[in-house]
């Protein structure tokens, strides 16, 4: 048991525990109503909420004045604001269930009552109740963690609901009252939920110290990453802001906005290997550059997983400058970066030969890519005497041609490192680089392929913007070169090629447009082509045309 | 791409290197009188002999170039060319 959760014995135990039992027969006594109106249970709610307002004041009392009476050490101070936190949800819980209760009486019929699964919130609601007191008491992060989670599964189930009622309510019909009383009712389970959020962050507010907003929830694991559709709702929230507003701009708003001391984190889990590795590379990137990733708040294993909770950085990202109306901050970010890139590249260069491996990482997602455009399964042409490769034949090519082409250093490398993975603060003039499970010793062609590409592949067709987009692509390439001059690497832009042909091909998996889908496919072939072409003849020679990288 | 039994479209993007052993396919077929188009599976073979029309055009918009080039002729009833004997031209003094 922590050393802190001495403090809460007596008297503010009992009554943590007391409201969370009072709230869970108040949420269950509503349940019960909502199956079967029963003015005796009516009156038990009506009744029960004064107690539950009792404890709420009881708890607020010990928990808030008790740091101000004596001299508390901050872990002290942290659970006594927690459990304040805590308290007074479970009272809004308690309330809302009251609300519940009332909006029954504007039921024209208790028959309506039984078109809604209201057993579904309940479920949820109840189950996370049960978790609070352990959860607390064992400073659990995890079960922290899945407390918050069901505010999400409650927003869901509000949203599904909410369609459908809507849609009966546009069709009209004599059943308005009783449909505008439902949505009442499925707002306040829906609020519930929020104040679950509310409690889930206060566990983990007294676990680890620091007052957290949840951003984002991400999994990693394979098998539930690939279902979670929360995940994806949220990248498609993402993409609509990032293609509508200046992403610089709204940053800052969003910064102002931030509640006072609240640090945004990011809460990832999944394999165990996976969340260990991120961890250790964060460190390795911290040792390399203080501040550069985010801060590490916890790591906990948990079974076969683990969980780690992360600085959410946030500033624009090198792509809301490139797409910011004025290029905000965008020359200004790119110096840093190259600097930076410079300073981690040059620190870490080491003559240990690696692989590129660009080619292998290409075939294990070509199935993904067939699946979403099946029609570019290549089959060989003819054109005259000319007959050109099957994708397949292409890539095999390719692969062994890879393997002669010496990569005369390594460094460390990001590993994923897309626009969006670089983090500029305006303010503070300093960057960050996110998402880093996949950082290691690399060629740093590989930052370098999948960073232009990235550049590419946004679906932006503006003139204004694709001219700066186009620019900035050249100007990193130069970037890139100068490097590979500088530093004795005569292959670079081989070894780009086939990175930049991956690239633009395993991105065509998430292009749905056809046209432009196509166009990033086709300069993989040809970057393809273009290395098989040129087999026999020394690769210091091979040369990129700049104008594969540039649109329009 | 092999659209149906006897079209055969081809887009791809080239650099000025490799586009040469496109045209020189082509015109090693206009030589041999005997184009063949298609996949291993499917083939269409063409034969262009006597008169053909030939359309060049080339045309600059917007920082956008194109170059075209069309040959066309027809065929007789079975695939050959419509008249028997091609009309030869030498070059005259």
């Amino acid at each position: 048991m922590p050393e802190t959760y001495t403090i809460l014995q007596g008297e503010i135990e009992n009554n943590l525990q007391l409201i969370i039992l009072e709230t869970t027969k108040q949420v269950e006594d509503t349940q019960k109503v909502l199956k079967k109106p029963d003015p005796h249970v009516i009156e038990k709610i009506l009744a029960r909420d004064d107690y539950i307002d009792n404890l709420k004041s009881i708890i607020e009392r010990e928990s808030f004045y008790s740091s101000i009476k004596k001299k508390t050490s901050k872990p002290e101070a942290d659970t006594m604001r927690s459990l304040y936190i805590i308290g007074n949800n479970l009272e809004r819980i308690a309330d809302f269930a009251v609300n519940i209760v009332r909006q029954t009486e504007h039921l024209v019929s208790n028959e309506f009552l039984k078109r809604i699964k209201y057993g579904e919130a309940f479920k949820e609601i109840l189950e996370s109740l049960k978790l609070i007191h352990k959860a607390f008491k064992n400073r659990d992060l995890n079960l922290g963690l899945k407390i918050c989670r069901s505010e999400i599964s409650l927003d869901n189930y509000f949203g599904l609901n909410f369609k459908r009622i809507m849609n009966e309510l546009k069709a009209g019909g004599e059943h308005t009252e009783s449909l505008v009383t439902t949505l009442f009712i499925l707002q306040y389970l829906e609020r519930m939920g929020d104040s679950l959020l509310n409690i889930g962050e206060a566990i983990i507010f007294a676990t680890i110290g620091e007052r957290v907003k949840i951003k984002h929830i991400e999994s990693l694991d394979d098998s539930m990453g690939s279902m979670d559709m929360n995940k994806f709702l949220e990248e498609l929230k993402i993409e609509a802001f990032l293609g509508t507003k200046s992403g610089c701009k709204i940053s800052r708003v969003q910064k102002n906005l931030k509640g006072a001391n609240e640090q945004p984190v990011i809460f990832k889990e999944g394999k165990i290997s996976k969340i260990k590795k991120e961890k250790e590379n964060i460190e390795a990137w911290e040792s390399l550059k203080a501040g550069l990733p985010p801060k590490v708040f916890s790591f906990q294993k948990n079974g076969r997983t683990a969980s780690i909770l992360l600085e959410f950085l946030e500033g624009p990202t090198i792509q809301n400058s490139l797409l910011d109306p004025d290029g905000c901050c965008l020359d200004e970010s790119f110096e840093h970066l190259k600097k930076i890139l410079t300073e981690i590249w040059t620190k870490t260069l080491s003559p240990e030969p690696v692989c590129s491996n660009f080619i292998r990482q290409l075939k294990t997602r070509v199935s993904d890519i067939y699946k979403a455009h099946p029609d570019f399964k290549l089959k060989p042409r003819q054109i005259g005497s000319l007959v050109t490769y099957s994708f397949e034949e292409l890539i095999d090519e390719c692969e062994a041609l890879e393997n002669k082409i010496t990569v005369p250093f390594s460094v460390w490398s990001h590993g994923d490192f897309n626009l969006d993975n670089i983090i500029y603060d305006t303010h503070e003039h300093r960057m960050h680089f996110i998402d880093l499970y996949r950082s290691g010793r690399q060629d740093y062609v590989q930052d370098i392929s999948v960073f232009l590409v990235s550049i590419f592949r946004l679906p932006i067709f503006v003139p204004k913007i694709r001219d700066r987009m186009n620019q900035f692509t050249l100007k990193f390439f130069q970037f890139g070169q100068k490097f590979s001059n500088k530093n004795g690497d005569p292959t670079f832009e081989a070894r780009l090629a086939l990175g930049l042909a991956r690239s633009f091909f395993t991105s065509t998996r998430f292009e749905f447009d056809q046209k432009f889908s196509q166009t990033m496919q086709q300069r993989a072939l040809y970057l393809l082509e273009k290395i098989a072409s040129h087999q026999g003849r020394p690769w210091e020679d091979f040369k990129l045309v700049p104008k594969v990288l540039t649109y329009l | 791409m092999a659209v149906s039994d006897d079209e055969f479209k081809h887009e791809s993007i080239q650099d000025t290197e490799l586009i040469i052993k496109y045209l020189k396919a082509l015109t090693e077929g206009f030589q041999s009188g005997k184009l063949i188009f298609g996949t291993k599976q499917k083939k269409f073979i063409l034969e262009p002999n006597g008169l053909l029309r030939l359309g060049i055009s080339a045309k600059r918009k917007d920082r956008k170039v194109k170059v075209s080039l069309k040959a066309s002729w027809t065929e007789g009833k079975e695939g050959k060319e419509l008249y028997p004997d091609p009309l030869e031209i030498k070059a005259g003094k």
